[in-house]
């Protein structure tokens, strides 16, 4: 059994009169890919924006590490849970090595401008973005502009990382290479919340599955439990029309 | 009657004294609207209480009455609440309120036209309000918002010379002085105007520059100075 890294319970959340998230209950594993998959307008992304308190919740409680989410100051919490998000959000005035140190200059006080320098240079090896460091965001393709913002998150060095549809603004062929960082970031342990419509890539690293439908959780299980051998009516139905 | 060429030369000496001031009141005057401006729209958006509605009474105050009445009030009326001051002090003070009051309403649009999705990615790094706005908002929004801020800059530099009517000695009261004794007004006013327009033409280059400077999508790769590439775009963080 891996550890609970983050504890969800009987989540509540509403927009003015509509009801977005209606009881979700789950936990996410330590080193592990959980991914969240289902229909559009199911409460993914507003999920996923309470798993880092972009949103409040009305009901319920999230814990990181057995700590409630009360109990821990809003920007530490977010430090050590980063967020990607689907239209990449670089900062558009400065350099992508500007765009990495911008936080943790102002944050991480115990790490020197150097070593800040030297870790942004080290992820942005990692995402094969090293030698852009001097660009400037519109100068990089959008594949390229979602890598940066993968090493932007990371400087941070979170516990957790939340990624909403990161693929989704994406042409086609610039999707793999995002993909492949995510995939190399799920292998070197990485505690990962996956919101995707590629079932394919959901597959392969997702530890776990979730799927949600109109704000509740339908099903969670394994990749093969879920895809394989779905229990849920509504489940198939989301598979066989997303898998034509 | 024959245009007097030789009187003007006579007068530019004085006349440079008057335009000496002008340009000490403009450069004060803008300083302190641009102060006004950011801290002003900054407390709008953040919707600050107390400070927020006071700005909105202020704002509305300052463009729905006309300067020069704003110019008197504050000359002949804060001596009555025993604050007198100088000429030249109430002068900057008008115009910096006058200044203020506008460049508010052109810092906030483009504050607010900078995408919400920046802060959020701000924010998700950890960042607090001050860090957002004080690294994000405000140097995005700036340069978004700064050709209309140019605009009123320049509506500051000439409505510096109504302070004319409460004997500043800037450029328009030296000419009043001048023709005054020597009644050569076509030669008088016609240069005038010539002066403004200079200043208001280098005033233009300078912002012009100062553009073409904040513009970050040409920076990095040191395109030609005359490519227009990006000038229109002037939102910016949306995806794709
Ligand atoms: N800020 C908001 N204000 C009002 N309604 C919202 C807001 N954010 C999301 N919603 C609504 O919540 C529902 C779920 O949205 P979302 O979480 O984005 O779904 P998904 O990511 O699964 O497509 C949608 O009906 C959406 O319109
Ligand atoms: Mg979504």
């Amino acid at each position: 059994m891996t550890k609970t890294k983050m504890k969800i319970e009987n989540v509540h959340k509403s927009f003015d009169q509509s009801s977005v998230l209606r009881g979700i209950t789950t936990s996410i594993s330590e080193k592990e890919a959980t991914v969240i998959i289902g229909p559009s307008g199911s409460g993914k992304s507003t999920l996923l924006r309470c798993l880092n308190r972009l949103e409040s919740i009305n009901e319920g409680t999230i814990y990181l590490d057995d700590q409630s989410f009360m109990d821990i100051p809003i920007q530490k919490l977010r430090t050590r849970v980063g967020m990607v998000f689907q239209s990449f959000n670089l900062f558009p005035h400065l350099s992508v090595m500007k765009n990495l140190l911008l936080a943790p200059t102002k944050l991480q006080t115990s790490k020197s401008k150097d070593e800040l320098m030297e870790l942004g240079y080290s992820l942005l090896d990692k995402v094969g973005m090293k030698e852009k460091a001097e660009s400037y965001p519109e100068e990089l393709s959008g594949g390229q502009q979602q890598r940066v913002a993968i090493a932007r998150a990371l400087m941070m060095e979170p516990e957790v990382m939340l990624f909403d549809e990161v693929t989704s603004a994406l042409d086609p062929e610039r999707v793999n290479d995002v993909l492949e960082t995510m995939k190399d970031l799920a292998k070197s342990g990485m505690t990962m919340v996956i919101v995707t419509h590629e079932m394919g890539f959901a597959r392969e690293v997702g530890d776990k599955i979730i799927f949600m439908d109109q704000g509740v959780i339908v099903e969670e299980g394994t990749p093969e439990e879920v895809f394989g051998n779905s229990k849920e009516d509504r489940t198939k139905a989301f598979l066989r029309n997303v898998l034509k | 009657m024959k245009f007097d060429i030789a009187f003007i030369i006579d007068q530019l000496p004085y006349l440079m004294t008057g335009l000496k001031m002008t340009l000490l009141l403009s450069f004060a005057s803008l300083v302190l609207s641009l102060l006004i401006g950011i801290a002003g729209a900054v407390i709008r958006i953040l919707k600050v209480p107390i400070l927020s509605p006071i700005i909105i009474g202020y704002v509305e105050l300052i463009r729905n009455t006309p300067l020069l009445v704003q110019i008197f009030f504050l000359y002949f009326g804060l001596p009555f609440i025993g604050l007198k001051l100088s000429g030249t002090v109430t002068g900057i003070v008008a115009l910096s309120l006058w200044g203020g009051a506008y460049a508010i309403e052109n810092f906030r649009g483009g504050f607010k036209s900078v995408s919400k999705n920046l802060n959020e990615a701000g924010y998700s790094l950890g960042l607090n309000t001050y860090h957002v706005y004080r690294h994000i908002i405000i140097p995005i929004g700036f340069r978004v918002s700064f050709p209309s801020f140019s605009n009123t800059a320049m509506s500051v530099v000439k409505n510096s010379s109504l302070l004319a009517g409460i004997g500043v000695l800037e450029l328009t009261f030296t000419a009043l002085n001048s023709v005054a004794v020597s009644f050569k007004y076509i030669e008088m006013f016609l240069s005038l105007g010539v002066i403004y327009l200079l200043i208001v033409w280098v005033l233009s280059f300078l912002f012009a520059l100062i553009e073409r400077k904040l513009d970050f999508k040409r920076r990095s790769s040191k395109k030609a100075f005359f490519s227009f590439k990006g000038m229109a775009n002037k939102t910016y963080g949306k995806a794709g």
